[in-house]
């Protein structure tokens, strides 16, 4: 058992997150009535909060808010087009420089060298990484706009 | 939990449908927790109003974009969170309590020999006296973020996971800042009515 009195996340933790509190948190808090008293005086917190008054707005929000929504709204299928497009686009500007640049990539198989293989293949590897982590980050981005 | 999800989508679904008379009760359903948090949050009442309306609107307008990966209370939580964000940077109002003394400990200010007796005359005294007033004033005094936390957990009563998606913060961090919230919350009721009152 700790001789010293626990600290405050300490209580709080045996207070509010008791699942995820150490033995020697527990051990102590049973034998020592300071800070039992201290947990105790945090679940009164907790329950004077619990039933602390609901706040009300002065008139009908749903009513209010009704009145001012626009048109009914459905989903957008023109936002999939676009996507669509784009992707039919950058897959045929892929085929074009394959196209292009068939017989510079031919050369570039034919090379013997392993080391070769593997800086390609690093170089692919590491630009998918970053792919994913614009991806990621785009994403969280937009949810932020669309949020605020 | 799945019920509600079921709730939720069927709900969306006519809303999306152009059923607009469903999205009132997407609105009655949520407005209890987007009116506290925007109470927790701002200050002046007209904004308050105006910002219950905005939030809905935002609601409305992007409900399609909702992937369910949350409840959808959770979803408009997080939604009126970050309007309530915005509001309080636009009018460059602090969100979070600059003054804010972590280095305070209780057993320092309340001094051991207070505290070390079996009863804390301070304390009890504190809980029997116009409780929810006192509490009330103390907690308004918090910053916005910590006033809404602590709301969202004692309150609400929401877990850890769905305050975190309101509020986008880690959930360590939201731990760290809960238990910051609760401490200078009973260190100010202490600090404050202690001396007057014993």
């Amino acid at each position: 058992m700790k001789t010293v009195h626990l600290n405050d996340n300490d209580i709080q933790q045996y207070t509010f997150d008791f699942v995820n509190c150490g033995d020697i948190i527990i051990e102590h808090i049973n034998s020592c009535k300071q800070c039992k008293n201290v947990s105790e005086n945090y679940q009164l917190l907790s329950k004077e909060i619990k039933v602390q008054a609901e706040p009300e707005l002065a008139f009908n929000l749903a009513d209010l808010v009704m009145e001012k929504l626009p048109a009914p709204i459905t989903q957008k299928p023109s936002k999939d087009y676009t996507l669509s497009l784009s992707i039919i686009i950058g897959i045929g500007v892929l085929v074009l420089m394959l196209y292009g640049f068939k017989s510079n990539l031919i050369n570039l198989i034919e090379i013997k060298n392993i080391s070769t293989y593997f800086i390609i293949a690093l170089g692919v590897f590491v630009s998918g990484l970053f792919s994913i982590d614009m991806i990621r980050s785009y994403n969280k981005k937009i949810n932020i706009i669309n949020f605020s | 939990m799945k019920k509600n999800q079921e709730l939720d989508r069927n709900l969306i679904t006519k809303v999306l449908g152009g059923n607009s008379s469903a999205f009132k009760t997407i609105i009655e359903n949520t407005q209890g927790l987007v009116i506290q948090i925007i109470y927790r949050m701002i200050r002046n009442t007209e904004d308050r109003e105006d910002l219950a309306q905005e939030v809905y609107l935002k609601v409305y307008s992007n409900l399609s974009k909702f992937k369910y990966n949350s409840k959808l209370s959770t979803w408009i939580g997080s939604i009126t969170y970050n309007t309530c964000l915005n509001y309080l940077e636009k009018k460059k109002l602090p969100i979070q309590d600059i003054n804010d003394n972590d280095a305070m400990d209780p057993w320092e200010i309340i001094g051991n020999d207070l505290v070390g007796n079996d009863t804390n005359p301070s304390e009890s005294y504190i809980f029997n006296k116009e409780r929810s007033q006192i509490l009330e004033i103390e907690i308004e005094k918090l910053s916005p973020i910590y006033k809404t936390i602590i709301t969202l957990f004692h309150k609400e009563e929401l877990s850890y996971g769905e305050i975190s998606k309101i509020t986008n913060l880690p959930e360590g961090t939201l731990k760290n800042y809960l238990f910051r919230a609760r401490k200078k919350l009973r260190m100010n009721l202490l600090v404050h009515y202690k001396k007057e009152d014993l």
